[in-house]
């Protein structure tokens, strides 16, 4: 007996299915059906990964796209035949979507009146309301009907088979046998039971009504469905099935054709694009080596029929430049020849040989992959033009999956198990998933979870069943796939929570492995700020810059040597506390340095242990050799030690014997890592194959290690070789321009790793003067001013908190020429009273009205208003107000703007003697290493990275700078409330040097906050 | 100026929890969306907990924690009990929120030799609380309170130095709304000293009544409202019996004696009452408390006399009987009851009054009424719920539909003993695994050899048990 299951809703029918499409499609084939039909709820979300995994282990099933819709009583899923069918079925899905805001769907009439193609099988409901649907489907619909029938054993069944058989014979509609399958295998009812309860948002016990009352809709054996089911709705079953022709690999994108000229070919119109390109980038010749490499990369787009993908990011990349709009190309294409004549990377092909092939591969078949960075505060018309220019019918974001992660899956079942809401914010709270000697289950055994108890077990047992399922879809930010046809020919598209944003149903993986082509708008503030920064060197001093300029002056050495000093808060990439206490070991010297320096410090090769044997290879510590000479083809630029993700994927072929495609599986394992865990199946071929071919053990396996370190922060070569543009760029600012590059980065808060406070004290040590808000001096932004002949910086109203900018700028263009001289001035201009006392929080009225306290009060006083008093002088109603002192000011100064320019904290309460003796930041380099110490500072940062086990950063920062303080797992445990709850920590610990690198290591921590007592400066926590 | 006196408990709840936990264990109460912590012993203060600090952070600071939430009813009804309890010694009584009392003093000087006496008295009173307070006194109601919160605890009665330590306070300790005490503080107004400095007519100026009012009252300038405490009215008669009683049925006359003042009480008060208690004196033992209930409230004599005769036949008395005393603490108005012509109220016994005389007779537990449940294990299709009440649930859409049920349910499954033909099925029933009564059945409708109609059902082992017989 054959059978085709024809109704089963995987968990993208969300709160419903209990079982991933991979899990049905396993179980499926194991079951031996002949074919599966996944039909989510007005959705295909979910069909791509079946269909993937059908593919990737060339299973015998046929999947069958379809799904189930509901309408007034009615109940129906829809399956396609065929192609024509299957663009039926996304239109009337993305209809019905588009007609309701994101999660939810409105069909109409029409929509299911307008079928021509889909197969329906009617699900009747069982009650009166049948009779008229049976007659409306059995009317317009009677070739491609089916009445659906289900066995669930329950209470009414035989009451309703009767019926189904009854409307049957009543309109002539065959009736097919159909599982309504919502888990692959009985053991899920709890799950589903569960996701009953979180639909209903209520605990399990409270919703018994709707719950399933047995496992019957788990997939069944061949066997028991035929005890079930009359021979003949099998049949009809398998006979539907085999009807169903379509495979989605036959979809067929079409680029939009609009952006190639008439009577040129796509291909013809790019080569004379990329010529163009040539005279301009290469104004004194194009070097006969670059022009090789230029056309052996256009013959393999040429090959491999990729032109419209590089002209339709052309054509956004233009428009963006026409708008003077910074931006930045990477990615495995990016950084080609033929990327940097098209103006779409800055990266100088003479500064670095990167090989085009090294990125696009013709035995990996992989699409070529160009993301665009925009400035972050303009991206926006960016992804404005491309609706505008291909309209939201041929263009939208591809969706990301959001799924439960460990908070929301406690909160959710918990509450489904009837677990007190307390006691699970107390058990969120607590867990720490970072330590990674003790798990979740244990831990939460630790908090008062009774381990043996049913209600426990179950917990635990749910809780790490549902990790990993999809929630709802949201919209990738910012992949676009953009078609020459309506793209819901191709995808259904919903709605996405943020207005006028439309997101198709599949997310990033499932359009690469349809071989889809999306094209990545995403935005970077840094290349916000250098813009910026270009435009304020530009305006004081007339000199006029752009990124390409900057990499065709080649490298700088004054640059590198600030770099190396790690001097490098602002500065893109190279700014973090680990890449900082990793440039004065490197020593960065040159761009490729660079790029090795961004690659260099991400969990791949630290997991792998990479980083040391670098370090000493590259002081010429340790000696440089290769086990082969194929390795030695792959290793040599990175002195033997394997740092990039492409460089491990090419060892896996070169050295374990991995196909091309074997290669490109293990690339998607590793993406897909933490969500699926494919990688460990690689592991045995990669070790045996290394072994096998004469390769230490020990090395495979640090391979392997390293394999999985990328899959959780995959850093390819060719996405660093572009952010190591960007950071040198900064660099060069920082280092030249610094006033500029500050007010720069200023006024793109917020990005970046440190807070305005932070850049502020950077900036103010490399004497760059800084000056306070003030309504008389100040613009909205930060400017750039001179002040004895140097350049300074004046801050600009924006830095006020809350303060609502068309105010602010009121202020500036009403701003009379002899300056505001009374409070009443402003009030005459229409600035409203929260306006006023948010810029006496900011002290923004000292030029006319004394300190904030007297600022205030005369901002209250309600009869200064009316026109008797206008007369009276200010200063008389200020007599009963203290002047606040330097440590009210200094609080005042964080709450209203988060910056001060007076003394800092620590200075304050040393002089207010509240301090006991401690070691300052600047004092740190005078002591011998591992020598006791003890130092003070103000919290600004924590950090907890997943690569260094059980390790906590705090960065301190004290009046002369930043401390670095390393507290490990059993420090932090014992010392519990200072180590999460400071705001002002003293630590004694042991002075640790290398070099120049400087860490304290925590011994004793010892909460101080009390002293700050209102103190208001939020640290950044576990970033 | 009178003066006032302020009580403060702080940890009216924790004070309460005291009697059940061990003082080892850290314990906290917790309030709000944000879990904060609100009242805590010392050894959670000890290892580190704070008033204010949320939840989480009270959890990570200390692991062995004892969490309870707020409960504002019983802080309440505690605070109410402390009045009644001090109103034997002082007559003037307001309840200020649900952490304060405050006691008009003036009056009552007269009655004690002078305050020290006064405040010994209350003193004793309150030790036999068991309760955390501080205490001050005060010129003003709020400036009492203000003080007794500050923790002043000390007789002053001194109104310069009163005023002093008054002045010390922050304005954050003022009761005002937050945002006032914020804009206090933004014009550098930090004490109540500093308040006091700035003239009535500027404040005016710059803020609103309320504070202008507020300052008023706490300097005493401005008359400041407040209830006093009433106590509850209570029945409460003993009677002692002329000669010692062994047998309860002699204590009709002497019982009806005190329901007739009962009855006369509450025509007097046109109440009516749902609960009566009566105490039994033995002669050198425990005195025998029962409880008699109408769930129809009732004021008449003789009903009463009948539904304590039903519970005073279960009665054993271990002595004999001195006295026997009668208590009503709560009422009810008669109009809770409406009467309805159309209703099921003929006869002469209506559905409440024969609860009442059912769980005289048989205890209160032994009376339950039944309601349908959604679910599908057929033992758990109905539950049990409070006498009378089950009418007034909704039934959901699962229960309307109607299911094939056997009439009979038996009250235990049996084993199947005789041979039978399947009929009808098989429904199958998993489910249950939330509570621990997991079952996996499938029902089946049979007949045996005598042409019953059974509801049998096979588990998992293929076992066959009798559920139901079909009428």
């Amino acid at each position: 007996m054959q059978y085709a299951e024809l109704f089963c809703q995987s968990n993208f029918s969300f709160l419903q299915g209990a079982s991933r499409p991979e899990e049905l499609v396993r179980q499926a084939q194991f079951l031996g059906y002949s074919a599966l039909a996944i039909t989510d709820e007005c959705s295909l979300a979910g069909v791509v990964r079946a269909h993937s995994l059908i593919k990737n282990e060339r299973l015998s099933i046929k999947l069958i796209i379809g799904s189930l819709l509901r309408f007034e009583g009615l109940e129906v899923v829809l399956i396609c035949p065929d192609k024509t069918a299957y663009s039926e079925l996304c239109r009337v899905i993305s209809n019905a979507r588009r007609r309701s805001s994101k999660g939810d769907y409105a069909l109409e009439k029409w929509d299911l009146m307008s079928l021509r193609h889909c197969f329906i099988i009617w699900l009747p409901a069982g009650n009166a309301v049948d009779e008229g649907w049976g007659e409306w489907l059995a009317r317009y619909h009677y070739t491609r009907t089916w009445i659906g029938v289900q066995r669930r054993l329950d209470n009414q069944e035989k009451r309703y088979v009767a019926h189904c058989e009854a409307l049957s014979k009543q309109y002539q509609i065959p009736i097919c046998a159909v599982g309504g399958v919502l888990m692959h295998s009985p053991t899920r009812l709890r799950l589903q039971h569960a996701l009953t309860a979180i639909a209903h948002n209520q605990a399990v016990d409270q919703v018994k009504a709707q719950l399933l009352v047995n496992t019957e809709r788990a997939m069944r054996p061949k066997t028991k469905l035929t005890k079930l089911f009359q021979p003949n709705w099998l049949e009809e079953s398998q006979r539907i099935a085999k009807r169903c022709m379509f495979d989605l690999d036959k979809l067929r994108y079409q680029y939009p054709s609009e952006l190639v000229p008439a009577e040129q070919t796509a291909m013809q119109y790019l080569r004379t694009l990329v010529e163009q390109g040539k005279q301009q980038r290469f104004p004194d010749g194009v070097p006969s080596e670059i022009n090789e490499t230029i056309s052996k990369e256009l013959n393999l787009i040429e090959e491999l029929d990729y032109p419209y993908f590089f002209l339709t990011i052309y054509d956004i990349v233009m428009f963006a430049k026409s708008r003077g709009i910074l931006y930045q190309g990477r990615g495995s294409a990016a950084n080609s020849v033929v990327c940097y004549c098209l103006e779409i990377t800055a990266v100088d092909p003479r500064q670095v040989a990167v090989l085009f092939e090294r990125f696009i591969s013709k035995e990996r078949n992989e699409p070529p992959d160009i993301d665009v960075d925009f400035e972050h505060q303009r991206r926006e018309e960016v992804i404005q033009y491309i609706y505008q220019k291909y309209g939201r019918k041929r263009a939208a974001l591809a969706a990301t999956v959001i799924t439960y992660r460990f908070k929301s899956a406690v909160r959710d079942i918990g509450k489904a198990l009837g677990i007190a809401q307390s006691q699970l914010e107390y058990f969120i709270k607590n867990v720490n998933r970072r330590d990674r000697s003790l798990n979740w289950q244990a831990q939460i055994v630790e908090l008062g979870l009774e381990p043996d108890s049913m209600k426990g077990q179950q917990f635990i047992e749910l809780v790490n069943e549902i990790i990993g399922f999809p929630r709802h879809l949201s919209q990738h930010v910012g992949g676009f796939v953009i078609s020459a046809g309506p793209l819901h020919d191709l995808v259904p598209v919903e709605n996405a929570a943020m207005a006028d944003r439309t997101v198709i149903q599949w997310d990033k993986d499932d359009l690469e492995s349809l071989k889809l082509l999306k094209v990545d708008v995403l935005a970077l503030g840094m290349l916000t700020a250098i813009r910026k920064a270009f435009d304020l060197v530009k305006q004081h001093t007339d000199r006029r810059l752009s990124i390409a300029d900057l990499t065709r002056m080649q490298d700088d050495p004054a640059v590198y040597n600030m770099i190396q000093k790690a001097d490098t808060v602002g500065v893109f990439q190279i700014e973090s506390r680990a890449q900082m206490s990793m440039l004065p070991r490197l020593k960065p010297a040159c761009y490729y340095d660079l790029v090795i320096q961004i690659a260099i410090v991400r969990p791949g090769p630290i997991q792998g242990d990479m980083v040391h044997p670098f370090l000493k290879r590259r002081s010429g510590e340790e000696e440089i050799e290769y086990p082969s000479e194929a390795v030695k083809s792959v290793l040599e630029r990175t002195l033997g030690v394997p740092i990039f993700q492409e460089q491990v994927i090419k060892l896996a072929m070169v050295a374990a014997g991995f196909s091309g495609g074997e290669a490109d599986q293990l690339r998607r394992a590793m993406a897909s890592w933490k969500k699926t865990g494919e990688l460990m199946q690689f592991k045995d071929k990669l070790l045996k194959g290394m072994t096998e071919r004469g390769y230490d053990s020990a090395f495979a396996e640090r391979i392997f290690e390293q394999i999985c370190g990328f899959g959780e922060y995959g850093f390819p070569e060719s996405h660093s070789a572009s952010f190591a543009v960007l950071a040198y760029a900064s660099s060069w600012l920082k280092y030249y321009y610094p006033a500029m590059f500050f007010t720069a980065l200023l006024n793109s808060l917020p990005m970046g790793f440190y807070s305005a406070s932070q850049l502020l004290q950077d900036v103010r040590r490399h004497q760059v003067a800084v000056f306070p808000i003030c309504v008389n001096q100040s613009e909205y932004d930060h400017v750039v001013c001179q002040y004895h002949g140097q350049w300074g910086i004046r801050l600009g109203l924006r830095l006020i908190k809350g303060l609502n900018q068309n105010m602010a700028t009121q202020i500036v263009t009403q701003r009379p020429e002899q300056g505001y001289r009374r409070v009443q001035c402003l009030t005459d201009i229409g600035i409203d009273k929260g306006t006023l006392e948010r810029l006496a929080s900011a002290n923004a009225l000292h030029s006319f009205s004394g300190d904030r306290y007297a600022a205030r009060w005369q901002i209250m006083d309600s009869e200064a208003n009316l026109p008797l008093f206008q007369t009276e002088s200010q200063e008389e109603t200020a007599q009963h107000i203290q002047s606040p002192d330097a440590f009210a000011d200094l609080i005042e100064d964080y709450t209203a703007t988060g910056v001060t320019l007076n003394k800092h904290p620590i200075t304050l309460l040393e002089e207010a003697g509240l301090l006991r003796p401690f070691t300052r930041m600047n004092e740190l380099p005078s002591k011998a290493h591992k020598s006791l110490v003890t130092v003070v500072g103000v919290v600004t940062g924590r950090q907890a990275p997943g690569t260094a086990a059980g390790v906590t950063f705090f960065t301190l920062e004290d009046d002369t700078g930043n401390i670095n303080v390393v507290v490990w797992a059993g420090t932090a445990r014992a010392q519990k409330q200072a180590y999460l709850g400071s705001k002002l920590l003293r630590v004694k610990g042991i002075v640790e040097k290398e070099g120049e690198v400087i860490h304290v290591i925590a011994g004793r921590l010892i909460d101080e906050s009390d002293l700050l007592h209102g103190f208001n400066h939020k640290s950044r926590n576990f970033h | 100026m009178a003066l006032w006196l302020y009580l403060h408990f702080p940890q009216l709840q924790l004070d309460n929890l005291y009697h059940h936990e061990a003082q080892r264990q850290p314990t906290i109460i917790v309030a709000g969306r944000g879990h904060s912590v609100v009242q805590l012993n010392s050894v959670a203060y000890d290892a580190g907990i704070r008033q204010g600090m949320g939840l989480g952070a009270a959890a990570a600071t200390c692991s062995s924690l004892c969490v309870h939430e707020y409960d504002e009813i019983q802080t309440k009804q505690r605070l109410a009990e402390l009045a009644q309890w001090l109103y034997l010694n002082t007559a003037e009584i307001h309840l200020s929120g649900t952490t304060g009392l405050l006691l008009k003093v003036s009056g009552m000087l007269t009655m004690y030799r002078d305050i020290t006496e006064y405040w010994h008295t209350l003193r004793a009173r309150l030790h036999a609380q068991n309760v955390c307070y501080h205490f001050s006194l005060g010129y003003s109601p709020l400036a009492a309170q203000l003080l007794a919160e500050a923790k002043f605890d000390a007789l002053c009665e001194d109104s310069k130095q009163l005023e002093h330590r008054l002045g010390r306070l922050p304005v954050s300790v003022l009761g005002l709304p937050d945002k006032q005490r914020q804009s206090l503080k933004r014009v550098g107004i930090q004490s109540v000293h500093a308040l006091f400095d700035i003239p009535m007519l500027e404040l005016g100026k710059r803020f609103n009544t309320e504070l202008v009012h507020y300052v008023g009252r706490l300097r005493g300038k401005l008359h400041h409202p407040v209830t006093f405490y009433q106590p509850p009215e209570l029945f409460e008669r003993q009677l002692t019996l002329l000669y010692e009683l062994e047998n309860l049925d002699w204590l009709a006359k002497p019982l009806c004696k005190l329901l007739i003042q009962l009855e006369q009480f509450l025509k007097l008060r046109n109440k009516l009452t749902k609960s009566i208690q009566i105490t039994l004196l033995q002669r050198d033992s425990d005195p025998l408390m029962l409880e008699v209930g109408s769930a129809e409230g009732e004021y008449r004599a003789d009903k009463w006399q009948g539904l304590c005769q039903l519970v005073l036949e279960r009665t054993q008395l271990v002595a004999p009987l001195q006295g026997v005393s009668l208590a009503v603490t709560s009422f009810c108005e008669p109009d809770e009851l409406s009467t309805d012509l159309f209703s099921e109220r003929c006869g002469t016994m209506t559905a409440a009054g024969l609860l009442a005389v059912l769980q005289a007779k048989l205890g209160e537990s032994a009376v339950q009424g039944i309601k349908p449940s959604a679910d599908a294990r057929p033992e758990l299709a109905t539950t049990h719920c409070a006498p009378l009440t089950s009418k007034t649930q909704t039934h959901s859409k699962a229960e309307l539909e109607p299911m094939l049920r056997p009439n009979l349910l038996l009250p235990q499954i049996l084993p199947l003993q005789q041979s039978v033909t399947l009929v009808q099925g098989p429904e199958r029933i998993c489910t249950g695994w939330w509570d621990g009564h997991e079952v996996e059945r499938d029902y089946f409708i049979a007949q045996d050899e005598s042409k019953r109609w059974l509801w049998v059902f096979r588990d998992r082992q293929q076992r066959w048990y009798l559920h139901g017989v079909f009428s």
